[in-house]
């Protein structure tokens, strides 16, 4: 993206709906997680000022991140407002967005993004099964596939480079013992 | 400590840099810097965070070598591709491509080129001599500091960075709090009582650091790459015969380079992202003082001088906290004291003292980067620039395993793998709605230092205020985060009635 883009892109990225729902869903989980973190840290305790148990510096966190998120909502709905205010509405009764915002969620990119972290959680998952090498080609593939690489030799050439690499790095050279897996397979 | 002492630790410094394993690993942190600033999307952060699982591996003198030449590099090579083709590699490039693309335009990209890179080289030198002089003057200072000074110090790192991070400065502070909240997961720093573990065993040991770096950073980082699928560029890079400036060009750009220099140290060493405020600084003083500032923004040699030294100096200077208080006041000086941390290394005010070896090894090595930087950056420019056009689709899967080959063989836990997806998705969320990773992160790390300094005080103080007035540094530093929080939120206030003002004249 270009200084140009950037710069242009700035008063517009803030007032966006897209970007608006997203915001509020973000700080929504923040506020929640604020509160069930505030109220265990309560339980935990919070001893006196001279004398602070565990819970007080989890407690002082989780009422600052619920204050501050609630501000950030306020300032959300505030931007909100004023757009409302000063943009011209179209036939639907929905704010007028001749830009919509770089990124927002559509379905291809959201498609191919979740087939990427599946392919990445392969690891976590499988890989004291199959193995830490093996699984980690299969996963590359699946990743460069998904990723938009195009055709299947590329993928797999990649995979196999990168694991290549990984063994011969890892277990060759600096002697990092990688998941064998339950079929030996490395 | 004396002058001749500081230039015997420093001859030893370079002594124990002439080691070959150091000599490779400095050469290939300023190759790799250089190559991540080249390309736009992969900052230093990144890269570092990529490498802080082999960090353990190469021992803590090695780490920072290779941190801190991933760090020179970047800043480097962010100026290419801000020069070349209006995009910068690395925040703290944007302000050169203003006049550095302009002389593009005109067919003066080599002398662009050269005068960002010479710039950078002298402010960088510099810098690494106030470095040498200053550090252990500051490190005798810090030694009387207490709890209710390291908690001002980490307070006022925080709420600096959330007050000059882009975008608003409420998410901001909700990242920061974030960030001290998710770090409070695991034992209590003072009693080693556990909280928040749910029965398991896994967040009994809290969330692992290097598992978040790596995902609100690295997979986050490569998740954006297939979200915002972007062509590869094709970039011409000069040829060794247009790097030469022009008398003018050269005699306009040696005292910008000056200023910047002197400006970018200062302002490295204040908490928050010192290297792109201080270009931005530098570009206004230049703009000020020049005889004609209608030539800024057309392609004025200063233009590129200025701020190219001043982000080169304030790299330098940002090792100073680090170093002498054992506080990183920007999220690559946390990575780099996660590097040492791994390594069973603390720093803090008798680092200099303790670890005379490893600091002084650290600083032999800034300036070796520094003249290699210089040498290696015109004329492997074309090299680096082929690099952008590398297809993002293959640069995915790369980063993703780099990762989670890093997470494992530092923890040995797929959990900590686990963590780390989570944490790049989460990441990658969070940073499509503008909140700034950096401050968490930076939260991350500076919790245990602001829980046990702050419950400390309030422990000596027993609650009393009036303690503090007799801590005039800590009383100076609150003041001095409030201050700058305060105009920051009129700052935003100002900047959204300007953006209503846009969107209203937009709308008619």
């Amino acid at each position: 993206m270009s200084v140009e883009a950037t710069e242009r892109e700035q008063p517009t990225m803030t007032t966006t709906r897209g970007h608006r729902r997203r915001d509020v869903v973000v700080l929504a989980v923040l506020l929640a997680v604020a509160i069930v973190l505030g109220y265990s840290s309560w339980e935990e305790g919070l001893g006196t000022v001279g004398e602070t148990g565990t819970g007080f510096f989890p407690f002082i966190a989780s009422l600052a991140l619920l204050l501050s998120s609630l501000v950030a909502l306020a300032e959300v709905f505030r931007d909100r407002s004023e757009v409302s205010a000063s943009v011209p509405e179209d036939e639907s009764g929905l704010l007028l967005d001749p830009s919509p915002p770089k990124g927002d969620l559509v379905t291809p990119e959201l498609l191919r993004l979740v087939g990427v972290v599946a392919c990445a959680l392969l690891m976590p998952l499988f890989a004291e099964i199959f193995g830490f090498v093996t699984t980690l080609t299969v996963s590359v593939v699946g990743m460069a596939k998904i990723a938009g690489l195009r055709g299947w030799w590329r993928p797999v050439a990649t995979g196999l480079i990168v694991g290549g690499l990984v063994w011969g790095l890892f277990v060759t050279w600096l002697h990092i013992p990688l998941p064998l897996g339950q079929f030996g397979l490395g | 400590m004396t002058f001749v002492e500081t230039l015997d630790n420093l001859a030893g410094g370079f002594a124990a840099l002439a080691d070959p394993t150091l000599i490779a690993v400095a050469i290939g942190g300023v190759l790799l810097g250089t190559l991540v600033g080249v390309l736009p999307g992969i900052g230093p952060i990144g890269a570092m965070a990529l490498l802080l699982g082999f960090t353990a591996e190469l021992g803590p003198t090695a780490s920072l070598v290779l941190f801190a030449g991933i760090y020179f590099g970047a800043v480097y090579g962010g100026s290419t591709t801000s020069i070349l083709i209006n995009v910068p590699g690395e925040a703290a490039s944007v302000v050169t491509a203003i006049d550095g693309y302009e002389m593009t335009k005109k067919g003066r990209s080599g002398a662009a080129m050269a005068i960002a890179a010479f710039s950078s080289f002298a402010a960088g030198t510099v810098a690494v001599i106030g470095l040498t002089l200053f550090a252990p003057w500051f490190s005798d200072f810090a030694v009387k500091l207490g709890p209710p000074e390291y908690m001002a110090l980490s307070l006022c790192g925080l709420l600096l960075l959330a007050a000059l991070a882009n975008g608003s400065t409420a998410k901001a502070v909700v990242m920061i709090w974030a960030g001290l909240l998710v770090a409070t997961v695991g034992a209590d720093p003072l009693t080693g009582s556990l909280r928040f573990d749910f029965g398991s065993m896994s967040l009994a040991q809290g969330f692992p650091f290097i598992a978040l770096v790596m995902g609100v950073f690295g997979v986050a980082e490569a998740l954006t790459l297939v979200f915002d699928k972007e062509a590869p560029t094709k970039v011409r890079a000069p040829r060794l015969r247009e790097l030469v400036p022009s008398k003018e060009e050269a005699r306009a750009s040696a005292p910008a380079a000056a200023r910047g220099g002197l400006l970018g140290f200062v302002l490295g060493m204040v908490p928050g992202p010192a290297p792109v405020l201080s270009t931005f600084a530098s570009y206004v003083l230049e703009k000020r003082i020049a005889k004609d500032p209608s030539a800024f923004g057309k392609g004025a040699p200063q233009g590129v001088a200025g701020p190219e030294a001043a982000n080169n100096a304030a790299v330098t200077a940002a090792f100073m906290p680090l170093m002498v208080l054992g506080i990183p006041f920007a999220p690559t000086m946390a990575m780099v004291l996660a590097a040492l941390l791994l390594n069973g290394i603390v720093p803090g005010p008798t680092f200099i003292n303790d670890e005379p070896e490893m600091f002084w090894t650290l600083i032999a090595s800034m300036y070796f980067g520094n003249i290699l930087l210089l040498a290696l950056s015109l004329p492997m420019a074309g090299f680096f620039t082929r690099f952008l056009s590398v297809p993002p689709e293959a640069m995915v899967p790369v980063i993703i395993s780099l990762c989670v080959v890093g997470v494992y063989a530092e923890s040995h836990s797929m959990f900590s793998v686990f963590v780390m997806l989570v944490a790049g998705v989460l990441g990658f969320v969070l940073r499509r709605s503008a909140f700034p990773m950096s401050v968490f992160v930076l939260a991350v790390v500076l919790q245990p230092t602001l829980e046990t300094s702050l419950r400390q005080t309030l422990s000596f103080s027993d609650g009393d205020p009036t303690y503090l007035l007799g801590r005039p540094v800590a009383i100076a530093l609150l003041a001095l985060a409030v201050l700058v929080v305060i105009f920051s939120i009129r700052g935003a206030r100002r900047l959204s009635a300007d953006e209503v003002v846009a969107v209203r004249s937009a709308g008619d």
